[in-house]
C-alpha cells in the first residue's frame, strides 16, 4: 500500500447564521473564546475518507452539497468545525476561478505571489516562468492587468501555474469547465502525463466522463454526507441513476404488489436471481382472477425511463406455466446482452391472455457494473479497420 | 519573517499600492502629512497662537512635525488594517495566505514611510536653521518601536473584530482624533489646566510623543523611560497576536 496523502478524520463543518448587520459582539466573544457554534448551516456532516499516493479521487455530488467547502478545508483554506485532516506532502490547489488573483494587478505580479503561495519562489520561480507563460499561451497579456482577461485567461493563468508545480496532490474545482476545447484537451493531456507519473488527484467535476477517465475512486457527497464512496465507475454510475430517477421524477411508476387491491390479472412476484454484465436471470408469477392464462411484459429501461428492450410472453409465443392455485409461472434469462454499465430497471406488467390489455407494473432496480467508458446503452458490435492497435 | 517570500509579496503589494493608482500616488505619502502639518500650523500656530514649551526652540511648526508623523503613522496604520481584512477576503478566502501577514505588512509599510518622511523633514527644517536635532532619528528609535509595536497589537486585534463587528473602523476615527488633542501633538501641555494636567501626562501616548520632542527637538539621548514603553507596547503586540490568531481561522465564515 501506498502512502497516505490525505487524511480526513471525521470531519464537519458548521456555517453560522449571518444576518445584513454582521456577526455582533456575540460572535466576536464566542469565537475569541473558542466557543463551538451551536447552530449554523451544517455544510458537512461527519466526513471520513483518505487518499494514497497514486490513488486519485473525485468528488461528485449536486450544486450545494459541500463539494467545494470540502476542498477548502482539504486546501487549509477553511477550519473544519469538528474534525482534522492530515496532510503529507506538497498540495496545489486550484479552487476557483481567479482564486486568489487581484483584478488590478498584472498577471505576471499576480502570478508571483500565487506562486509564492503554493512555495514556489526565487531562481525556481524564475526558472519556470516561461515555461508557465508559454502554458497559459496569453502572450503579451501577462503584463496587462488580470481585469482585462477573459474567464478562459483566468484560469488559463492558474492552471499553468500548477502545472509547473507538480505537486504530490493536485487539487481542483470544476475549473476545466471554463476553457475553451483546446485548453481543456491540454489540460487533460497533462493531467493524464501528471497521473502517470504518480501523480494524485482530487478533483471536483459534474462530467462523469471525467470522472471516469481520470480517477480510480470517488465519493458522493449528498446534502453535506457521504452518501457513496467507492470505484469511481460504482459511484458515477449510481450518482448518474440517481439524477436519472430525479428526472424521470413525477412518472414513477408505483409498484402495486398487494395482493387485495389487485386487478384482473396482476404481477404478484418478480425476482432478479442473478445479473451481471452479461446477462440476467428473472423469475416470478401473475395471478389471474377468472382463471385464464395471461401473458407477460418484460422491459429493461433505463433509470430515466429511456426503454432499451421490451418483449411479451405472446411474441415469443410461449406459455406462463399454471401453478394450480390461479398463479401462473416464468422464469427467462437474458444473455450475452452487451449492455453498457449503469443503472437500469426490470419492468414487467400483467397482460391479458389475448396480450391485448395491460394491466399491472412492477419494476425491480438493477445495475450492470463494469469500468467500460463508451457511450450509451448497449454495445454494438464493431470492427475497426486498422492496422495497428495501441 | 522578513525573508519570507509572502511576506515580502505582500509588503511589494502594500507599497505599491500607495505608489500607484492616483496621478498624485507618487509624492502623496509625504504630501499628505504635509497638508495636515498645514492645517494645523494654520488653526493652532497661527489663530490659537499655541505655545511650545521653551525647551523644544521656538517654532511651533517643527514642534508640530515631530509629534504628527509618528502619530499619523500609528493612526493611519491602525486604521488601514482595520479593513484589511475584508479587502483582501479574495487572498484569505481562497488561499492559505499567512493571514497575520496582511495587517503586519499595512502597519510597516505605514510606520516606514512616515519614519522615512519625518528623517527627511528632520534634515530639511536642519538645513533650513531651525534649531533640530538630527541625532533625534536614532535616539527616538524606541520611541518609534514603541508606537509601532502598539499599532500591531491594535491592528491584529481591530482587523480581526472589524469582520464580526463592522462598526469598528467607524469609531476609530474619533477615538484617535480625540487621544491626538489629549497628548501634546498640537499643542504644549503647560496649557492643559493642571486638574487635567497628571490625567494627560499618565497617558502613554503622551509618553512617546515627549520622547520625539524631547529626542528631535532638545537633543536628548535614549532615556529609561523607553525601555517601559516598548515593553508595555510589546505586551499589547502579543496579546493582538494571541487574539487574532483564535479569530483569524474563523473568519472566513463571516467574510
Amino acid at each position: 500500500m501506498s502512502e497516505i496523502l490525505l487524511a480526513i478524520d471525521h470531519v464537519s463543518k458548521t456555517f453560522p447564521r449571518i444576518g445584513r448587520h454582521g456577526a455582533g459582539l456575540g460572535a466576536l466573544w464566542r469565537v475569541a473564546m473558542a466557543k463551538p457554534l451551536t447552530e449554523g448551516f451544517n455544510a458537512l456532516k461527519d466526513i471520513h475518507f483518505s487518499v494514497r499516493r497514486g490513488e486519485s479521487f473525485a468528488l461528485v455530488g449536486e450544486n450545494g452539497a459541500g463539494k467545494s467547502t470540502l476542498l477548502k478545508i482539504i486546501a487549509g483554506v477553511l477550519q473544519p468545525s469538528q474534525g482534522s485532516v492530515a496532510r503529507t506532502g506538497t498540495v496545489g490547489a486550484l479552487l476557483e476561478l481567479g482564486a486568489g488573483f487581484h483584478p488590478e494587478y498584472s498577471g505576471r505580479e499576480n502570478l508571483k505571489l500565487a506562486a509564492a503561495l503554493q512555495g514556489l519562489v526565487g531562481p525556481a520561480y524564475e526558472g519556470k516562468l516561461d515555461e508557465i507563460v508559454s502554458f497559459a499561451d496569453i502572450g503579451e497579456h501577462i503584463d496587462a492587468p488580470i481585469k482585462t482577461y477573459s474567464s478562459g485567461m483566468v484560469v488559463r493563468l492558474g492552471f499553468a501555474l500548477v502545472t509547473a508545480l507538480k505537486p504530490d496532490l493536485l487539487i481542483t474545482d470544476e475549473v476545466l469547465a471554463v476553457g475553451d476545447e483546446s485548453f481543456q484537451n491540454k489540460c487533460i493531456t497533462w493531467m493524464e502525463r501528471y497521473l502517470a507519473e504518480g501523480g494524485t488527484l482530487l478533483l471536483v467535476s459534474h462530467s462523469l466522463y471525467h470522472v471516469k477517465k481520470l480517477t480510480q475512486r470517488a465519493v458522493w457527497l449528498d446534502h453535506g454526507a457521504m452518501r457513496m464512496i467507492g470505484s469511481a465507475n460504482d459511484v458515477a454510475i449510481a450518482y448518474q441513476a440517481f439524477h436519472e430517477a430525479k428526472q424521470a421524477g413525477a412518472k414513477q411508476v408505483t409498484a402495486a404488489t398487494d395482493e387485495s387491491v389487485l386487478g384482473q390479472y396482476a404481477v404478484t412476484n418478480l425476482q432478479i436471481e442473478h445479473s451481471d454484465a452479461d446477462g440476467l436471470t428473472v423469475h416470478g408469477a401473475l395471478k389471474s382472477r377468472d382463471g385464464r392464462r395471461p401473458h407477460v411484459a418484460l422491459g429493461i429501461i433505463r433509470m430515466d425511463g429511456t426503454p432499451v428492450y421490451g418483449t411479451t410472453s405472446e411474441i415469443d409465443q410461449t406459455q406462463l406455466q399454471d401453478d394450480g392455485t390461479g398463479k401462473f409461472k416464468f422464469a427467462l434469462t437474458f444473455s450475452d446482452w452487451r449492455l453498457l454499465p449503469g443503472a437500469y430497471k426490470l419492468r414487467a406488467h400483467a397482460l391479458d391472455p389475448e396480450g391485448m390489455r395491460l394491466y399491472d407494473t412492477v419494476e425491480r432496480d438493477f445495475t450492470v457494473s463494469g469500468d467500460s467508458r463508451e457511450q450509451g446503452l448497449v454495445r454494438l458490435p464493431h470492427v475497426w479497420d486498422a492496422p495497428h492497435r495501441l | 519573517m522578513i525573508r519570507n517570500p509572502l511576506f515580502r509579496a505582500l509588503v511589494e503589494r502594500e507599497i505599491k499600492n500607495r505608489f500607484l493608482g492616483g496621478a498624485l500616488s507618487p509624492v502623496w505619502w509625504l504630501a499628505q502629512p504635509l497638508l495636515s502639518l498645514g492645517v494645523y500650523a494654520l488653526v493652532f500656530g497661527l489663530f490659537m497662537r499655541a505655545a511650545v514649551p521653551a525647551r523644544y526652540g521656538d517654532s511651533f511648526v517643527a514642534y508640530l512635525a515631530v509629534g504628527l508623523w509618528p502619530w499619523l503613522a500609528f493612526a493611519e496604520s491602525v486604521t488601514r488594517s482595520a479593513t484589511s481584512l475584508i479587502a483582501q477576503a479574495s487572498l484569505i478566502t481562497k488561499t492559505a495566505l499567512p493571514r497575520a501577514f496582511v495587517p503586519l505588512s499595512t502597519v510597516i509599510v505605514t510606520f516606514a514611510l512616515n519614519w522615512l518622511a519625518l528623517a527627511v523633514i528632520v534634515v530639511l527644517f536642519k538645513v533650513l536653521g531651525f534649531s533640530m536635532h538630527v541625532g533625534g532619528i536614532l535616539f527616538s528609535l524606541p520611541a518609534w518601536i514603541a508606537l509601532f509595536l502598539t499599532a500591531l497589537g491594535l491592528a491584529w486585534i481591530v482587523s480581526a473584530a472589524q469582520v464580526l463587528v463592522r462598526d469598528i473602523d467607524g469609531m476609530l476615527g474619533p477615538l484617535f482624533m480625540l487621544l491626538s488633542f489629549v497628548c501634546g501633538i498640537q499643542y504644549g501641555l503647560e496649557s492643559i489646566p493642571a486638574a487635567w494636567r497628571d490625567i494627560v501626562l499618565a497617558n502613554p501616548f503622551t509618553q512617546v510623543i515627549e520622547r520625539m520632542h524631547d529626542t528631535y527637538l532638545a537633543g536628548v539621548g535614549f532615556a529609561i523611560v523607553d525601555a517601559y514603553l516598548v515593553a508595555g507596547a510589546a505586551l499589547i503586540a502579543w496579546l493582538g497576536y494571541a487574539l487574532f490568531k483564535r479569530v483569524a481561522p474563523h473568519v472566513d465564515d463571516y467574510l
